[in-house]
C-alpha cells in the first residue's frame, strides 16, 4: 500500500502550483482590499457603511461553490458582455462614443480575464475572503481602546494620522484570528477543481477516476496538512514577533 | 499672555458638569484643581485643550481665542492642542510602540520634524527625566512611575505652552509620588504653564502655586497657595481636615 501511496503522491504534486498560487494571490489581494474596507467602514458615513455591508453579507452568507459557478459562469448569460453589436451598444455609442469605446474596450478585457478559469477562482476566493476579513479587521478596529485614539488628537493629530498609529496595533492584535481565516482559503481551492482547475484536489479526482482507491484522499488530506501546517506555524511565529511589546520580557 | 474662561457651561445630556465658570491666569502658574469625586474638575481639566467641548461660554489661551456659540472649527483646536498637552490619568501610551516611537510620533507627523531630528529632541527630554536608558523598551515592560514619565516626555515634545495633569498621583506610590511632584516643579522652573487635577491635598501643597477648590461643577474658592493656610470656605476647611 505504501509504494501505492507515494505512486498517487507523486501525481498529486502536479496540482501543488494551482493551489499555491491561488492561496497566495487570494490571501494578499483579500488582505489589502479588507485593510481598506474596514478603514472606510469606521467613517460614520452611511453610503459609505451600507454597500460594504451589503458585500459582506452577501460574500458571507452564501457558499465560496455558489459564489464561484456564479463568477464562473454568470457573465457569459448576459448578451451585452459578449456582443458588441447589440442594440444597446449601438445606442450608447451613438450619444457619447469615447465614453462607450473606454467601456467596451473594459468590458472586453474583464470578458476575456473571467474566460480564464484560474482568474475567476482567484476572483472568488479574494472576494470571499476579503468579506471574512473585513470583519476581522473592522472588529480589531472597533476594540482599540478609547484612549489610543484619544491621545493621538490631544497630540494635534487629524483623523488620518492617528489612523497611521492605530491601525497597526489592530492589525497586530487580529492576527490570531486572522491566521483562520488563511487556512480557509487555502481549504478553500480545493472547491476550484469542479470549474475545470487541476490543482491538488483536481488530481485527486483524476486518479480516483482512474483507481477508485481510497488511499488517493489520504494522500490528498496529508497534503492539505502539511500546508497548512506549515502555514499555522509560520502565523505563529508571526505573532509571537508582532506582539512583542505584550509579552513580559 | 493670560489664560482665561469666561461663563463656561457643560453638559453631559442633561447633567450638567460645569456652571458659570470664569477664571483668569496668567501664563506661568501651576494651577492646582482640587475638589471630591465628580466636582468636575477632569470636565474643567480636559476643556482646556477641547477634548471636552463646552456648551457655551468663551476661551482664551494665549492668543487662541474661542466662542462656544459655534462649533470651533477642527483646524483651530489642532492648532490649539499643540500648545496645551496633557498627561492622561492612565497615561493612554501606544503600547505597540517603543518609547522613542511614542515620543517620535506626533512631532514627526504633526510638526514634521525630521527622524532625526526628533530622536535628537526625545533623547534629550528622557535624559531630563532621567530614563534616557529606557527609550528603546515598550511600554507595557516599564513600571507605572516610568510609564507616567514617558506620558510627560510625550507631551512636552510638542513644546506646550501649557500642561496639563489628570490625577497624576492615582495609580502612583508615596515615593513615586513625591518625585512627580520633583518633576512638576522643576518643569515650572522652565516657565511652562501647569494644570494640575488632584485629590490628595498633601501633593498639591507640594506644587501649587494658585489653587482651585471646585464642588458639583462650581468653584468654591480660589487663591494662591496661602488658601492652604487660611482656607476662606467652610466646605474647603472641612475638604482640608479630612
Amino acid at each position: 500500500m505504501s509504494d501505492k501511496f507515494f505512486y498517487y503522491l507523486s501525481h498529486l504534486i502536479n496540482g501543488l502550483p494551482i493551489t499555491i498560487s491561488l492561496s497566495l494571490a487570494g490571501i494578499l489581494s483579500a488582505c489589502i482590499i479588507s485593510i481598506g474596507l474596514s478603514i472606510l467602514l469606521i467613517s460614520k458615513r452611511w453610503y459609505i457603511i451600507h454597500p460594504i455591508r451589503i458585500f459582506i453579507t452577501v460574500f458571507t452568507g452564501t457558499p465560496l461553490l455558489v459564489q464561484l459557478f456564479l463568477i464562473y459562469y454568470g457573465p457569459a448569460q448576459f448578451q451585452v458582455t459578449r456582443e458588441s453589436s447589440s442594440l444597446l451598444w449601438q445606442v450608447f455609442y451613438y450619444y457619447n462614443p469615447t465614453q462607450c469605446y473606454i467601456l467596451r474596450e473594459f468590458l472586453h478585457y474583464l470578458w476575456q480575464l473571467l474566460s480564464y478559469p484560474w482568474f475567476c477562482a482567484y476572483l472568488a476566493l479574494t472576494l470571499n475572503s476579503a468579506a471574512y476579513t473585513t470583519l476581522i479587521f473592522h472588529g480589531a478596529l472597533k476594540a482599540v481602546p478609547q484612549g489610543h485614539w484619544q491621545a493621538c488628537s490631544a497630540l494635534g493629530m487629524n483623523r488620518t494620522q492617528s489612523l497611521k498609529v492605530i491601525l497597526p496595533y489592530a492589525l497586530k492584535r487580529a492576527l490570531s484570528s486572522y491566521s483562520n481565516e488563511v487556512i480557509f482559503v487555502v481549504k478553500g481551492t480545493a472547491l476550484t477543481s469542479t470549474i475545470t482547475l487541476m490543482d491538488v484536489m483536481g488530481y485527486n479526482q483524476f486518479l480516483n477516476g482512474q483507481y477508485y482507491d481510497f488511499t488517493i484522499f489520504i494522500a490528498t488530506g496529508c497534503i492539505y496538512i502539511l500546508i497548512n501546517g506549515l502555514l499555522s506555524i509560520i502565523m505563529r511565529l508571526l505573532e509571537k514577533k508582532a506582539l512583542a511589546f505584550e509579552n513580559n520580557q | 499672555m493670560n489664560i482665561e474662561l469666561n461663563h463656561i457651561n457643560c453638559f453631559y445630556g442633561s447633567h450638567q458638569a460645569l456652571y458659570d465658570i470664569s477664571i483668569t491666569y496668567p501664563l506661568g502658574e501651576t494651577i492646582v484643581l482640587l475638589g471630591p469625586s465628580g466636582a468636575g474638575k477632569s470636565s474643567l481639566l480636559k476643556v482646556f485643550n477641547l477634548l471636552e467641548i463646552p456648551t457655551s461660554g468663551e476661551m482664551t489661551i494665549a492668543d487662541l481665542h474661542f466662542d462656544f456659540q459655534q462649533k470651533p472649527s477642527e483646524k483651530l483646536v489642532s492648532i490649539l492642542r499643540r500648545d496645551v498637552g496633557i498627561v492622561f490619568q492612565n497615561y493612554n501610551l501606544w503600547p505597540h510602540l517603543t518609547v522613542l516611537d511614542n515620543l517620535i510620533e506626533a512631532p514627526c507627523q504633526v510638526l514634521r520634524l525630521s527622524k532625526s531630528e526628533a530622536s535628537d529632541k526625545a533623547y534629550k527630554i528622557l535624559q531630563r527625566l532621567k530614563i534616557a536608558n529606557m527609550a528603546n523598551r515598550y511600554p507595557l515592560h516599564l513600571s507605572g512611575g516610568q510609564q507616567q514619565r514617558v506620558a510627560i516626555a510625550r507631551a512636552l515634545m510638542m513644546e506646550p505652552k501649557i500642561l496639563l495633569f489628570d490625577e497624576p498621583t492615582a495609580a502612583l506610590d508615596p515615593e513615586i509620588t513625591s518625585q512627580v511632584a520633583e518633576i512638576i516643579n522643576e518643569l515650572s522652573n522652565t516657565g511652562i504653564t501647569q494644570i494640575i487635577v488632584t485629590h490628595e491635598v498633601d501633593f498639591a501643597k507640594k506644587v501649587a502655586s494658585q489653587v482651585i477648590y471646585m464642588e458639583k461643577g462650581k468653584i468654591i474658592e480660589q487663591g494662591d497657595k496661602t488658601c492652604f493656610i487660611h482656607p476662606l470656605s467652610k466646605q474647603f476647611q472641612a475638604y482640608l481636615s479630612h
